[in-house]
């Protein structure tokens, strides 16, 4: 016990006497700014930032111009710049074919449209039966 | 002190360099310990140095600076021995733990080299352990502190590491 207590008693000394090679506090914040500088910087980036997004809308559309001369393309000689650009044209329904079906087509005319009467339903009378039944057994 | 804290929470580099100046060395001797590489070491140091400046606002003073901070620097350490580092392969610790450069070690000592390799070979938390309560020489509550565990926890495991410390010189010597 006694010889363990002076072993860690010696290893002791031997690490209190280990020191930082560097130096920490010139490596950590070497490149390190301020703190205090931080929020204004940020908000002077913001504001730039959004002066550059309000003002980009109004930017006017420029085309870039080409350093080089553009190559120009030679047509064979059967076709015209015209016939290369024209488009074929709309193909054309027969004449005589409506594409909407008349209005009359949709419903019949008002003269045909008869309904037969209504048909007739026994009377429920039951008492003009009954005199009928007896005036036949009458006869 | 707490003047140093207040002006380096507000952002003032002069503040923040006074307390890197301060506690790079308890870091990097923690972070070398445990982690047993210098290149390492520096590096666990840095991003210790970044993530106490992150998180300084956090500080309530319950414990000492050095003490919160060195909590840091163990989960750093142990982020670094998870994450496989470039060269393949889990880090391996078998290096010697307290002090690397052969120039700083003191020469012919035999019993200082079986602690170093016999440290090495503890667990990760024995070896917290034992560097916060005995290298450090933190008590049992802010060692508790720093590893972020209760101080039963630190006893049971200082007490786990001392056996195991003295099984293992046994068989050196």
């Amino acid at each position: 016990m006694r010889q363990l207590r002076q072993t860690v008693e010696r290893g002791r000394e031997a690490y209190q006497t280990v020191r930082y090679p560097d130096d920490l506090a010139a490596q950590v914040l070497g490149g390190r700014r301020s703190w205090r500088w931080v929020l204004p910087m940020g908000g002077l980036a913001a504001a730039a930032a959004a002066v550059v997004i309000t003002l980009w809308p109004q930017r006017p559309v420029s085309t870039p111009r080409p350093s080089q001369p553009i190559a120009t393309v030679t047509t064979p000689a059967h076709q015209t710049p015209d016939s290369l650009l024209a488009m074929p044209s709309m193909p054309q329904l027969p004449d005589g074919i409506d594409l909407m079906p008349k209005y009359q087509a949709l419903s019949p005319r008002l003269g045909a449209m008869n309904f037969p009467s209504y048909p007739g339903f026994p009377s429920r009378d039951f008492e003009s039966v009954q005199s009928t039944s007896t005036t036949r057994e009458a006869v | 002190m707490d003047r140093t804290i207040e002006a380096a929470r507000r952002g003032e580099r002069d503040a923040q360099s006074r307390l890197l100046r301060q506690l790079q060395d308890p870091w990097y001797r923690m972070c070398l310990g445990l982690l047993g590489d210098v290149e390492m070491a520096r590096e666990a140091v840095q991003e210790t140095a970044l993530r106490f400046l992150q998180n300084l606002h956090k500080f309530r003073g319950d414990s000492q600076l050095q003490t919160w901070s060195l909590g840091i620097a163990i989960n750093v350490s142990r982020e670094f021995r998870r994450v496989p580092r470039a060269g393949g392969g889990e880090q391996e610790i078998n290096e010697p733990v307290m002090v690397d450069d052969p120039a700083e070690r003191i020469d012919g000592d035999e019993q200082q080299d079986a602690l170093r390799v016999v440290l090495a070979q503890l667990p990760d938390r024995q070896r917290e352990a034992v560097i916060l309560r005995f290298f450090e020489q933190l008590s049992v509550e802010e060692s508790a502190k720093a590893m972020g565990c209760a101080t039963g926890t630190v006893k049971a495991t200082v007490h786990q590491a001392l056996r195991a410390l003295r099984e293992k010189l046994k068989q050196w010597t």
